[in-house]
Protein backbone atom coordinates (compact mmCIF):
# COMPACT_ATOMS: atom_id res chain seq x y z
CA UNK A 1 0.00 0.00 0.00
CA UNK A 2 2.80 2.36 0.93
CA UNK A 3 4.89 1.31 -2.27
CA UNK A 4 1.74 1.98 -4.08
CA UNK A 5 1.55 5.42 -2.67
CA UNK A 6 4.84 6.25 -3.01
CA UNK A 7 4.90 5.79 -6.48
CA UNK A 8 1.95 7.78 -7.05
CA UNK A 9 4.05 10.58 -4.94
CA UNK A 10 6.80 9.96 -7.39
CA UNK A 11 4.41 10.25 -10.99
CA UNK A 12 3.13 13.31 -9.32
CA UNK A 13 6.24 15.21 -8.99
CA UNK A 14 7.27 14.10 -12.56
CA UNK A 15 3.58 15.25 -13.26
CA UNK A 16 4.92 19.35 -13.14
CA UNK A 17 3.95 22.10 -14.92
CA UNK A 18 7.02 22.09 -17.67
CA UNK A 19 5.90 18.21 -18.74
CA UNK A 20 1.89 19.27 -18.86
CA UNK A 21 3.18 22.54 -20.93
CA UNK A 22 4.92 20.13 -23.40
CA UNK A 23 2.15 18.01 -23.48
CA UNK A 24 -0.34 20.60 -24.38
CA UNK A 25 2.29 21.65 -27.32
CA UNK A 26 2.27 18.04 -28.84
CA UNK A 27 -1.54 17.84 -28.91
CA UNK A 28 -1.88 21.17 -30.72
CA UNK A 29 -1.95 20.32 -34.27
CA UNK A 30 -4.79 17.72 -33.34
CA UNK A 31 -6.64 20.98 -31.86
CA UNK A 32 -5.66 22.87 -34.92
CA UNK A 33 -7.02 20.19 -37.13
CA UNK A 34 -10.16 20.36 -35.15
CA UNK A 35 -10.87 23.69 -35.13
CA UNK A 36 -10.65 23.49 -38.85
CA UNK A 37 -13.17 20.75 -39.80
CA UNK A 38 -15.41 22.74 -37.79
CA UNK A 39 -14.86 25.71 -39.34
CA UNK A 40 -15.40 24.78 -42.78
CA UNK A 41 -18.37 22.66 -42.13
CA UNK A 42 -20.07 24.43 -39.06
CA UNK A 43 -19.64 28.57 -39.79
CA UNK A 44 -21.82 29.96 -42.45
CA UNK A 45 -20.19 30.94 -45.94
CA UNK A 46 -20.58 34.27 -46.95
CA UNK A 47 -22.46 34.35 -50.65
CA UNK A 48 -19.51 34.21 -53.19
CA UNK A 49 -19.99 36.31 -56.82
CA UNK A 50 -21.16 34.26 -58.85
CA UNK A 51 -18.47 33.92 -61.43
CA UNK A 52 -18.48 31.84 -64.93
CA UNK A 53 -14.95 30.44 -64.70
CA UNK A 54 -15.44 28.51 -61.78
CA UNK A 55 -18.27 26.21 -60.10
CA UNK A 56 -18.86 27.09 -56.54
CA UNK A 57 -18.57 23.70 -54.58
CA UNK A 58 -17.97 23.07 -50.98
CA UNK A 59 -17.15 19.37 -51.02
CA UNK A 60 -15.78 16.73 -47.50
CA UNK A 61 -12.35 16.69 -49.52
CA UNK A 62 -11.15 19.35 -47.58
CA UNK A 63 -12.50 18.17 -43.97
CA UNK A 64 -11.51 14.61 -44.88
CA UNK A 65 -7.58 16.13 -45.97
CA UNK A 66 -7.85 17.50 -42.82
CA UNK A 67 -9.21 14.65 -40.74
CA UNK A 68 -6.42 12.51 -41.98
CA UNK A 69 -4.04 14.95 -40.45
CA UNK A 70 -5.75 15.07 -37.10
CA UNK A 71 -6.07 11.12 -36.90
CA UNK A 72 -2.03 11.22 -37.91
CA UNK A 73 -1.13 13.32 -35.09
CA UNK A 74 -3.60 11.63 -32.70
CA UNK A 75 -1.61 8.54 -33.13
CA UNK A 76 1.65 10.31 -33.20
CA UNK A 77 0.63 11.50 -29.93
CA UNK A 78 -0.26 8.35 -28.27
CA UNK A 79 2.92 6.64 -28.98
CA UNK A 80 4.67 9.50 -28.34
CA UNK A 81 3.25 8.47 -24.65
CA UNK A 82 5.70 5.48 -24.49
CA UNK A 83 8.84 6.12 -26.61
CA UNK A 84 10.91 8.78 -26.01
CA UNK A 85 12.53 9.02 -30.06
CA UNK A 86 8.85 10.05 -31.11
CA UNK A 87 8.17 12.15 -28.04
CA UNK A 88 11.19 14.28 -29.18
CA UNK A 89 10.30 14.52 -32.72
CA UNK A 90 6.68 15.36 -32.00
CA UNK A 91 7.69 17.58 -29.43
CA UNK A 92 10.16 19.54 -32.18
CA UNK A 93 7.74 19.63 -35.30
CA UNK A 94 4.41 19.97 -33.19
CA UNK A 95 5.01 24.12 -33.20
CA UNK A 96 5.75 24.08 -36.67
CA UNK A 97 2.95 22.09 -37.62
CA UNK A 98 1.03 23.93 -35.69
CA UNK A 99 1.28 27.15 -37.33
CA UNK A 100 1.10 25.70 -40.27
CA UNK A 101 -2.47 24.40 -39.43
CA UNK A 102 -3.49 27.68 -38.26
CA UNK A 103 -2.59 29.71 -41.61
CA UNK A 104 -4.03 27.18 -43.55
CA UNK A 105 -7.23 27.81 -40.64
CA UNK A 106 -7.14 31.77 -41.17
CA UNK A 107 -6.88 31.50 -45.04
CA UNK A 108 -9.88 29.25 -45.21
CA UNK A 109 -11.82 31.63 -42.56
CA UNK A 110 -10.75 34.87 -44.84
CA UNK A 111 -11.78 33.17 -48.23
CA UNK A 112 -14.96 31.31 -47.44
CA UNK A 113 -16.05 32.56 -44.06
CA UNK A 114 -15.62 36.47 -44.09
CA UNK A 115 -14.92 36.88 -48.33
CA UNK A 116 -12.38 39.58 -48.18
CA UNK A 117 -10.32 38.32 -51.05
CA UNK A 118 -11.65 38.73 -54.72
CA UNK A 119 -12.99 35.81 -56.63
CA UNK A 120 -12.07 33.98 -58.61
CA UNK A 121 -8.16 34.66 -57.99
CA UNK A 122 -8.28 33.08 -54.65
CA UNK A 123 -9.84 29.36 -54.42
CA UNK A 124 -10.06 28.42 -51.02
CA UNK A 125 -8.46 24.95 -49.94
CA UNK A 126 -11.06 22.52 -50.81
CA UNK A 127 -11.22 23.79 -54.06
CA UNK A 128 -7.42 23.56 -54.75
CA UNK A 129 -7.57 20.36 -53.01
CA UNK A 130 -10.09 18.98 -55.30
CA UNK A 131 -8.18 20.35 -58.49
CA UNK A 132 -5.24 18.79 -57.28
CA UNK A 133 -6.61 15.69 -57.24
CA UNK A 134 -8.54 15.50 -60.16
CA UNK A 135 -5.82 16.64 -62.73
CA UNK A 136 -3.04 14.46 -60.40
CA UNK A 137 -1.81 12.69 -63.37
CA UNK A 138 -1.30 15.50 -65.35
CA UNK A 139 0.50 17.15 -62.14
CA UNK A 140 2.74 14.51 -62.17
CA UNK A 141 3.73 13.91 -65.22
CA UNK A 142 4.48 18.07 -65.54
CA UNK A 143 6.31 16.88 -62.09
CA UNK A 144 8.56 14.62 -63.47
CA UNK A 145 9.64 16.62 -66.67
CA UNK A 146 10.61 19.68 -64.59
CA UNK A 147 12.52 17.07 -62.35
CA UNK A 148 14.50 15.94 -65.15
CA UNK A 149 15.46 19.29 -66.58
CA UNK A 150 16.04 20.55 -63.15
CA UNK A 151 18.30 17.51 -62.21
CA UNK A 152 19.90 17.42 -66.00
CA UNK A 153 21.06 20.85 -65.57
CA UNK A 154 21.68 21.05 -62.16
CA UNK A 155 24.18 17.83 -62.52
CA UNK A 156 26.19 19.09 -65.60
CA UNK A 157 26.11 22.78 -64.28
CA UNK A 158 27.75 21.14 -60.70
CA UNK A 159 30.12 19.05 -62.45
CA UNK A 160 31.50 21.67 -64.70
CA UNK A 161 31.41 24.19 -61.87
CA UNK A 162 33.87 21.83 -59.52
CA UNK A 163 35.96 20.84 -62.67
CA UNK A 164 36.39 25.03 -63.60
CA UNK A 165 36.91 25.59 -59.55
CA UNK A 166 39.65 23.08 -59.18
CA UNK A 167 41.21 24.16 -62.22
CA UNK A 168 41.16 27.78 -61.38
CA UNK A 169 42.27 26.91 -57.33
CA UNK A 170 44.73 24.24 -58.32
CA UNK A 171 46.75 26.63 -61.29
CA UNK A 172 47.06 30.22 -61.19
CA UNK A 173 47.29 30.26 -65.15
CA UNK A 174 43.69 28.67 -65.46
CA UNK A 175 42.57 31.38 -62.69
CA UNK A 176 43.25 34.19 -64.94
CA UNK A 177 40.92 32.58 -67.67
CA UNK A 178 37.98 31.31 -65.54
CA UNK A 179 37.87 33.83 -62.23
CA UNK A 180 37.39 37.16 -64.34
CA UNK A 181 33.96 35.50 -66.33
CA UNK A 182 32.84 33.63 -63.29
CA UNK A 183 32.77 37.00 -61.40
CA UNK A 184 31.21 38.48 -64.84
CA UNK A 185 28.35 36.20 -64.97
CA UNK A 186 27.61 35.52 -60.97
CA UNK A 187 26.70 39.68 -60.91
CA UNK A 188 24.24 39.18 -64.02
CA UNK A 189 21.21 37.60 -62.87
CA UNK A 190 20.11 34.33 -64.95
CA UNK A 191 17.16 35.74 -66.33
CA UNK A 192 18.69 38.66 -68.19
CA UNK A 193 19.79 35.76 -70.81
CA UNK A 194 16.41 34.72 -71.41
CA UNK A 195 15.68 36.67 -74.35
CA UNK A 196 18.64 35.67 -76.30
CA UNK A 197 18.12 31.68 -74.83
CA UNK A 198 14.84 31.65 -76.91
CA UNK A 199 16.81 32.34 -80.10
CA UNK A 200 19.03 29.14 -79.86
CA UNK A 201 18.16 26.68 -81.99
CA UNK A 202 18.45 23.71 -79.95
CA UNK A 203 14.85 23.29 -78.93
CA UNK A 204 12.89 23.72 -75.88
CA UNK A 205 14.41 21.15 -73.76
CA UNK A 206 18.19 21.57 -73.81
CA UNK A 207 17.42 25.71 -74.09
CA UNK A 208 16.10 24.59 -70.68
CA UNK A 209 19.12 22.46 -69.20
CA UNK A 210 21.34 24.88 -70.75
CA UNK A 211 19.68 27.83 -68.82
CA UNK A 212 20.10 25.77 -66.00
CA UNK A 213 23.69 24.68 -66.25
CA UNK A 214 24.31 28.18 -66.52
CA UNK A 215 23.16 29.31 -63.55
CA UNK A 216 24.64 26.45 -61.17
CA UNK A 217 28.09 26.48 -62.55
CA UNK A 218 28.95 30.18 -61.73
CA UNK A 219 28.32 30.18 -58.11
CA UNK A 220 29.95 26.31 -57.46
CA UNK A 221 32.87 27.75 -59.91
CA UNK A 222 33.22 30.66 -57.61
CA UNK A 223 33.05 28.70 -54.17
CA UNK A 224 34.67 25.93 -55.13
CA UNK A 225 38.11 28.00 -56.11
CA UNK A 226 37.15 30.27 -52.89
CA UNK A 227 37.44 26.50 -51.11
CA UNK A 228 40.68 24.93 -52.98
CA UNK A 229 42.73 28.36 -52.60
CA UNK A 230 41.88 28.17 -48.83
CA UNK A 231 43.21 25.00 -47.75
CA UNK A 232 45.91 24.98 -45.63
CA UNK A 233 49.65 24.90 -47.49
CA UNK A 234 50.43 22.16 -44.92
CA UNK A 235 47.85 20.43 -46.01
CA UNK A 236 48.64 20.15 -49.82
CA UNK A 237 52.24 19.78 -49.21
CA UNK A 238 52.02 17.06 -46.18
CA UNK A 239 50.23 15.09 -49.04
CA UNK A 240 53.19 15.77 -51.60
CA UNK A 241 55.91 14.78 -49.05
CA UNK A 242 54.48 11.37 -49.11
CA UNK A 243 54.73 11.60 -53.14
CA UNK A 244 51.20 12.11 -54.20
CA UNK A 245 50.71 11.52 -57.81
CA UNK A 246 48.75 15.21 -59.65
CA UNK A 247 45.46 13.09 -60.56
CA UNK A 248 45.47 11.85 -56.76
CA UNK A 249 46.30 15.36 -55.51
CA UNK A 250 42.85 16.49 -57.04
CA UNK A 251 40.11 13.82 -56.14
CA UNK A 252 41.90 12.76 -53.35
CA UNK A 253 43.16 16.15 -51.46
CA UNK A 254 41.85 19.65 -53.09
CA UNK A 255 37.90 18.21 -54.45
CA UNK A 256 37.40 16.00 -50.14
CA UNK A 257 39.29 19.28 -48.49
CA UNK A 258 37.26 21.81 -50.39
CA UNK A 259 33.88 20.19 -49.51
CA UNK A 260 32.58 22.40 -47.01
CA UNK A 261 32.69 25.65 -49.66
CA UNK A 262 31.42 23.02 -52.88
CA UNK A 263 28.51 22.44 -50.65
CA UNK A 264 27.95 26.22 -50.43
CA UNK A 265 28.21 26.50 -53.90
CA UNK A 266 25.99 23.90 -54.58
CA UNK A 267 23.28 25.14 -52.45
CA UNK A 268 23.40 28.36 -53.70
CA UNK A 269 23.55 26.23 -57.62
CA UNK A 270 20.17 25.19 -56.57
CA UNK A 271 18.48 28.10 -55.39
CA UNK A 272 19.59 29.53 -59.29
CA UNK A 273 18.69 26.45 -60.57
CA UNK A 274 15.16 26.85 -59.20
CA UNK A 275 14.46 30.07 -60.69
CA UNK A 276 16.02 29.12 -63.95
CA UNK A 277 13.72 26.24 -64.26
CA UNK A 278 10.73 27.98 -63.85
CA UNK A 279 11.64 30.94 -66.09
CA UNK A 280 12.23 28.28 -68.18
CA UNK A 281 8.86 26.69 -68.38
CA UNK A 282 7.12 29.96 -68.46
CA UNK A 283 8.88 31.23 -71.47
CA UNK A 284 8.44 28.28 -74.04
CA UNK A 285 9.10 24.65 -72.34
CA UNK A 286 5.85 23.20 -73.28
CA UNK A 287 6.03 20.74 -70.39
CA UNK A 288 6.54 20.65 -67.30
CA UNK A 289 4.86 22.38 -63.71
CA UNK A 290 5.98 25.81 -64.59
CA UNK A 291 3.84 25.46 -68.20
CA UNK A 292 0.98 23.45 -65.99
CA UNK A 293 0.79 26.66 -63.88
CA UNK A 294 1.08 29.63 -66.53
CA UNK A 295 -1.06 27.06 -68.70
CA UNK A 296 -3.88 26.88 -65.99
CA UNK A 297 -3.52 31.00 -65.38
CA UNK A 298 -4.42 31.32 -69.26
CA UNK A 299 -7.35 29.01 -68.95
CA UNK A 300 -8.58 30.98 -65.63
CA UNK A 301 -8.65 27.84 -63.94
CA UNK A 302 -7.02 29.22 -60.71
CA UNK A 303 -7.92 26.22 -58.07
CA UNK A 304 -5.23 24.07 -60.57
CA UNK A 305 -2.73 27.04 -60.81
CA UNK A 306 -2.66 27.15 -56.89
CA UNK A 307 -2.38 23.59 -56.87
CA UNK A 308 0.53 23.66 -59.33
CA UNK A 309 2.59 26.34 -56.95
CA UNK A 310 2.02 24.20 -53.97
CA UNK A 311 3.44 21.06 -55.77
CA UNK A 312 6.05 23.04 -57.29
CA UNK A 313 7.11 24.43 -53.67
CA UNK A 314 7.22 21.45 -52.18
CA UNK A 315 9.27 19.88 -54.76
CA UNK A 316 12.00 22.68 -54.22
CA UNK A 317 11.65 22.58 -50.49
CA UNK A 318 12.43 18.83 -51.25
CA UNK A 319 15.48 19.02 -53.45
CA UNK A 320 17.02 21.50 -51.28
CA UNK A 321 16.32 18.97 -48.25
CA UNK A 322 18.21 16.12 -50.42
CA UNK A 323 21.55 17.97 -50.58
CA UNK A 324 21.11 19.55 -47.20
CA UNK A 325 21.38 15.57 -45.99
CA UNK A 326 23.83 14.88 -48.74
CA UNK A 327 26.05 17.73 -47.14
CA UNK A 328 25.75 16.59 -43.63
CA UNK A 329 26.86 12.94 -44.36
CA UNK A 330 29.59 14.24 -46.88
CA UNK A 331 30.81 16.47 -44.10
CA UNK A 332 29.99 14.65 -41.27
CA UNK A 333 34.22 14.57 -40.61
CA UNK A 334 33.93 18.91 -39.64
CA UNK A 335 33.16 20.01 -36.31
CA UNK A 336 30.47 23.33 -36.31
CA UNK A 337 26.64 24.44 -36.27
CA UNK A 338 26.98 25.96 -39.73
CA UNK A 339 26.09 22.29 -41.29
CA UNK B 1 72.83 2.77 -43.37
CA UNK B 2 70.72 5.34 -44.86
CA UNK B 3 69.67 9.06 -44.24
CA UNK B 4 72.73 11.31 -45.36
CA UNK B 5 72.03 14.84 -46.32
CA UNK B 6 74.50 16.83 -47.96
CA UNK B 7 73.66 20.87 -48.78
CA UNK B 8 75.93 21.96 -51.22
CA UNK B 9 76.50 26.12 -51.39
CA UNK B 10 72.82 26.20 -51.72
CA UNK B 11 70.87 29.38 -52.19
CA UNK B 12 66.89 30.79 -52.52
CA UNK B 13 65.37 33.76 -53.98
CA UNK B 14 61.83 34.01 -53.70
CA UNK B 15 60.83 36.24 -56.76
CA UNK B 16 57.08 37.88 -56.10
CA UNK B 17 54.95 37.78 -59.25
CA UNK B 18 53.81 41.08 -58.10
CA UNK B 19 56.59 43.37 -60.01
CA UNK B 20 56.53 46.02 -57.43
CA UNK B 21 57.54 43.63 -54.99
CA UNK B 22 61.43 43.24 -53.90
CA UNK B 23 62.67 39.71 -54.12
CA UNK B 24 63.34 37.99 -50.83
CA UNK B 25 66.78 36.69 -50.28
CA UNK B 26 65.91 33.97 -48.34
CA UNK B 27 68.87 31.65 -47.76
CA UNK B 28 72.45 32.48 -49.19
CA UNK B 29 75.58 29.98 -49.79
CA UNK B 30 74.06 27.33 -47.04
CA UNK B 31 77.21 24.17 -46.97
CA UNK B 32 76.01 21.30 -44.58
CA UNK B 33 76.46 17.55 -44.02
CA UNK B 34 73.98 15.99 -41.59
CA UNK B 35 75.30 12.21 -41.24
CA UNK B 36 72.94 8.95 -41.12
CA UNK B 37 71.06 8.95 -37.38
CA UNK B 38 71.63 11.98 -36.48
CA UNK B 39 69.56 14.09 -34.58
CA UNK B 40 69.98 18.00 -35.84
CA UNK B 41 67.70 21.09 -34.98
CA UNK B 42 67.32 24.16 -36.20
CA UNK B 43 67.25 27.16 -34.37
CA UNK B 44 66.70 30.83 -35.23
CA UNK B 45 64.91 33.75 -35.26
CA UNK B 46 61.67 34.12 -37.39
CA UNK B 47 62.67 34.99 -41.02
CA UNK B 48 66.57 33.60 -40.54
CA UNK B 49 65.34 31.11 -43.49
CA UNK B 50 65.00 27.96 -41.46
CA UNK B 51 61.92 27.15 -42.70
CA UNK B 52 62.92 27.65 -46.40
CA UNK B 53 66.37 25.34 -45.67
CA UNK B 54 63.56 22.56 -44.38
CA UNK B 55 61.65 22.89 -47.73
CA UNK B 56 64.55 22.53 -50.03
CA UNK B 57 65.90 19.58 -48.40
CA UNK B 58 62.03 18.07 -48.13
CA UNK B 59 61.99 19.13 -52.27
CA UNK B 60 58.82 21.12 -51.78
CA UNK B 61 60.99 24.01 -52.92
CA UNK B 62 63.77 23.89 -55.85
CA UNK B 63 67.29 25.86 -55.10
CA UNK B 64 68.23 28.64 -57.35
CA UNK B 65 71.78 27.69 -56.85
CA UNK B 66 73.83 25.02 -55.38
CA UNK B 67 72.43 21.33 -54.57
CA UNK B 68 70.89 19.23 -52.03
CA UNK B 69 71.78 15.30 -52.15
CA UNK B 70 70.17 12.81 -50.16
CA UNK B 71 72.28 9.77 -49.87
CA UNK B 72 74.21 10.70 -52.71
CA UNK B 73 70.96 11.46 -55.09
CA UNK B 74 69.84 15.20 -56.35
CA UNK B 75 66.39 16.17 -53.95
CA UNK B 76 64.31 17.50 -57.21
CA UNK B 77 61.12 16.66 -55.83
CA UNK B 78 59.06 15.67 -52.66
CA UNK B 79 59.96 11.27 -51.77
CA UNK B 80 58.41 9.45 -49.36
CA UNK B 81 61.79 8.92 -48.43
CA UNK B 82 61.81 12.39 -46.88
CA UNK B 83 59.11 12.45 -43.92
CA UNK B 84 57.65 16.23 -42.93
CA UNK B 85 55.35 17.29 -40.04
CA UNK B 86 54.52 20.67 -39.95
CA UNK B 87 53.41 22.84 -36.96
CA UNK B 88 49.40 22.95 -38.06
CA UNK B 89 47.12 21.34 -40.32
CA UNK B 90 49.56 17.94 -41.06
CA UNK B 91 46.60 15.89 -41.08
CA UNK B 92 43.49 15.38 -43.69
CA UNK B 93 40.85 16.36 -41.66
CA UNK B 94 38.42 14.63 -43.70
CA UNK B 95 39.58 11.51 -43.18
CA UNK B 96 40.33 9.65 -39.42
CA UNK B 97 43.32 8.60 -37.98
CA UNK B 98 43.71 5.08 -39.36
CA UNK B 99 42.72 6.61 -42.69
CA UNK B 100 45.22 9.40 -42.61
CA UNK B 101 47.86 6.43 -42.09
CA UNK B 102 46.29 4.57 -45.16
CA UNK B 103 46.65 7.51 -47.14
CA UNK B 104 49.97 7.94 -46.47
CA UNK B 105 51.01 4.40 -46.88
CA UNK B 106 49.16 4.56 -50.38
CA UNK B 107 50.65 7.07 -51.64
CA UNK B 108 53.81 5.70 -51.15
CA UNK B 109 52.62 2.67 -52.55
CA UNK B 110 53.26 0.79 -49.62
CA UNK B 111 49.73 -0.01 -48.73
CA UNK B 112 49.29 -3.72 -47.89
CA UNK B 113 45.69 -5.79 -46.56
CA UNK B 114 45.53 -6.91 -43.60
CA UNK B 115 48.93 -5.29 -42.08
CA UNK B 116 49.25 -4.88 -38.55
CA UNK B 117 51.83 -1.79 -38.98
CA UNK B 118 49.14 0.66 -38.48
CA UNK B 119 47.76 -1.40 -35.20
CA UNK B 120 51.24 -1.20 -33.54
CA UNK B 121 51.56 2.56 -34.94
CA UNK B 122 48.59 3.49 -33.15
CA UNK B 123 48.96 1.58 -30.00
CA UNK B 124 52.72 3.49 -29.83
CA UNK B 125 51.28 6.58 -30.10
CA UNK B 126 48.48 6.21 -27.56
CA UNK B 127 45.68 6.48 -30.06
CA UNK B 128 43.65 2.95 -30.60
CA UNK B 129 40.87 4.54 -28.97
CA UNK B 130 40.56 7.38 -31.69
CA UNK B 131 41.48 5.64 -34.62
CA UNK B 132 37.99 6.59 -36.16
CA UNK B 133 38.25 9.87 -34.95
CA UNK B 134 38.56 12.73 -37.37
CA UNK B 135 41.13 15.77 -36.68
CA UNK B 136 38.64 18.26 -34.98
CA UNK B 137 38.07 15.52 -32.24
CA UNK B 138 41.20 15.61 -31.53
CA UNK B 139 43.50 17.64 -28.79
CA UNK B 140 46.46 19.34 -30.46
CA UNK B 141 48.85 16.86 -28.51
CA UNK B 142 47.47 13.49 -30.27
CA UNK B 143 47.03 15.03 -33.93
CA UNK B 144 50.76 16.08 -33.62
CA UNK B 145 51.53 12.58 -32.21
CA UNK B 146 49.28 10.93 -35.26
CA UNK B 147 50.69 12.96 -37.84
CA UNK B 148 54.02 11.88 -36.66
CA UNK B 149 53.20 8.14 -36.85
CA UNK B 150 51.76 9.01 -40.39
CA UNK B 151 54.91 10.29 -41.38
CA UNK B 152 56.56 7.34 -40.26
CA UNK B 153 54.41 4.93 -41.58
CA UNK B 154 56.00 4.67 -44.76
CA UNK B 155 59.10 4.14 -42.72
CA UNK B 156 61.45 7.26 -44.32
CA UNK B 157 65.31 7.63 -43.28
CA UNK B 158 64.77 11.30 -42.84
CA UNK B 159 62.10 12.83 -40.72
CA UNK B 160 62.15 16.64 -41.40
CA UNK B 161 59.89 18.46 -38.77
CA UNK B 162 58.88 22.34 -39.02
CA UNK B 163 58.26 23.28 -36.00
CA UNK B 164 55.79 20.48 -34.93
CA UNK B 165 55.24 21.23 -30.95
CA UNK B 166 55.21 25.08 -31.93
CA UNK B 167 51.74 25.25 -31.16
CA UNK B 168 51.22 23.26 -28.09
CA UNK B 169 51.12 23.85 -24.44
CA UNK B 170 54.09 23.41 -22.66
CA UNK B 171 53.38 19.92 -20.57
CA UNK B 172 52.38 18.37 -24.13
CA UNK B 173 55.30 19.87 -25.73
CA UNK B 174 57.80 18.12 -22.92
CA UNK B 175 55.63 14.65 -23.49
CA UNK B 176 56.08 14.51 -27.16
CA UNK B 177 59.84 15.59 -27.15
CA UNK B 178 60.08 12.47 -24.80
CA UNK B 179 58.03 10.80 -27.63
CA UNK B 180 60.31 12.21 -30.43
CA UNK B 181 63.31 11.09 -28.99
CA UNK B 182 61.72 7.23 -28.28
CA UNK B 183 60.57 7.12 -31.56
CA UNK B 184 64.66 8.16 -33.07
CA UNK B 185 65.80 6.17 -30.74
CA UNK B 186 63.72 2.96 -31.56
CA UNK B 187 64.07 3.68 -35.53
CA UNK B 188 67.62 5.30 -35.84
CA UNK B 189 66.41 7.33 -38.37
CA UNK B 190 67.83 10.99 -39.31
CA UNK B 191 65.77 13.80 -37.99
CA UNK B 192 66.15 17.81 -38.49
CA UNK B 193 63.74 19.48 -36.24
CA UNK B 194 63.28 23.18 -37.14
CA UNK B 195 62.36 25.04 -33.96
CA UNK B 196 62.33 28.21 -32.17
CA UNK B 197 63.00 27.28 -28.75
CA UNK B 198 66.17 26.88 -27.69
CA UNK B 199 65.75 24.53 -25.13
CA UNK B 200 63.91 22.26 -26.86
CA UNK B 201 66.81 21.86 -29.02
CA UNK B 202 69.39 21.35 -26.18
CA UNK B 203 66.91 18.56 -25.16
CA UNK B 204 66.93 16.84 -28.32
CA UNK B 205 69.52 17.50 -30.95
CA UNK B 206 73.19 15.91 -31.45
CA UNK B 207 73.76 18.97 -32.94
CA UNK B 208 72.38 22.25 -33.14
CA UNK B 209 72.72 24.42 -36.20
CA UNK B 210 72.05 28.59 -35.27
CA UNK B 211 71.19 30.38 -37.89
CA UNK B 212 70.90 34.34 -38.17
CA UNK B 213 68.32 36.86 -39.87
CA UNK B 214 68.27 38.82 -42.89
CA UNK B 215 71.64 36.79 -44.24
CA UNK B 216 70.25 33.76 -44.19
CA UNK B 217 73.10 31.84 -43.14
CA UNK B 218 74.24 29.11 -40.61
CA UNK B 219 76.33 31.58 -38.12
CA UNK B 220 77.54 28.51 -35.72
CA UNK B 221 77.43 24.51 -35.16
CA UNK B 222 77.26 23.16 -31.30
CA UNK B 223 77.63 19.88 -30.96
CA UNK B 224 75.64 18.71 -27.47
CA UNK B 225 77.26 15.83 -26.36
CA UNK B 226 75.23 14.93 -23.33
CA UNK B 227 74.03 11.49 -23.60
CA UNK B 228 69.86 10.21 -23.23
CA UNK B 229 67.86 10.76 -21.68
CA UNK B 230 68.68 14.42 -20.86
CA UNK B 231 68.33 16.64 -17.56
CA UNK B 232 67.09 19.62 -17.89
CA UNK B 233 67.95 20.34 -15.16
CA UNK B 234 71.63 19.62 -15.28
CA UNK B 235 74.28 22.33 -15.27
CA UNK B 236 75.96 21.11 -18.26
CA UNK B 237 72.17 21.67 -19.96
CA UNK B 238 72.16 25.35 -18.34
CA UNK B 239 75.53 26.08 -19.92
CA UNK B 240 74.93 24.93 -23.43
CA UNK B 241 71.34 26.86 -23.19
CA UNK B 242 73.46 30.19 -22.22
CA UNK B 243 75.87 29.51 -24.71
CA UNK B 244 73.13 29.27 -27.68
CA UNK B 245 71.21 31.97 -26.45
CA UNK B 246 74.83 34.19 -26.86
CA UNK B 247 74.93 32.95 -30.51
CA UNK B 248 71.25 33.97 -30.77
CA UNK B 249 71.91 37.32 -29.10
CA UNK B 250 69.87 36.80 -26.35
CA UNK B 251 72.32 36.31 -23.99
CA UNK B 252 73.51 40.22 -22.43
CA UNK B 253 73.17 40.42 -18.95
CA UNK B 254 76.48 40.57 -18.36
CA UNK B 255 77.19 43.70 -20.98
CA UNK B 256 77.85 47.02 -18.97
CA UNK B 257 74.82 48.89 -21.09
CA UNK B 258 71.90 46.23 -20.60
CA UNK B 259 69.12 47.61 -18.88
CA UNK B 260 65.39 46.35 -19.35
Amino acid sequence: MKNVLNKFKANAKKLNVKSVINAVIRALPIVVCALIIAVYLGAPNKILPPTPFAVIEFTNTWAGFIGAFALFFFVWNIIALFFERARKRLQKGAPIYTVIFVLFLLYDVAVLKLAIFPQPFFPWPDAILRAMISDSSMLLKSLGHSLSILLIGYIIGGGLGIVLGVSAGLMARARQFIRPFARFFSSVPIVTWVPIMVFIPIGFYLRAVFLIALGVSVPVTLMTMNGVLAIPKSTIEAARTFGIGKAAMIYKVAVPASAPSIFNGLAAGMGVACTALIIAEMMGVPAGIGWYMDMQRGFLNYAAMYGAIVVLSLTFFAVNAVLNFIKKYALRWKAGKDL
Amino acid sequence: MNGKIEIKNVSKTFIPVETDKRPVHALGLINLVIEPGEFVCIVGTSGCGKSTLLRLIAGLEKPNGGEIFCDGELVDKPSPQRGMVFQEHSLFDWLNVRKNIVFALKAAKKYKKHDTLIDTLLQKADLVEFANSYAYQLSGGMRQRAALIRSLAVSPDILLLDEPLGALDSFTRMSLQDYIIQLWRERKNTMLMITHDVDEAVYLANRIVVMKPHAGKITQIVDIPMPYPRNRGSSEFASLRTKLLKHLDFAKEDEQDYNL
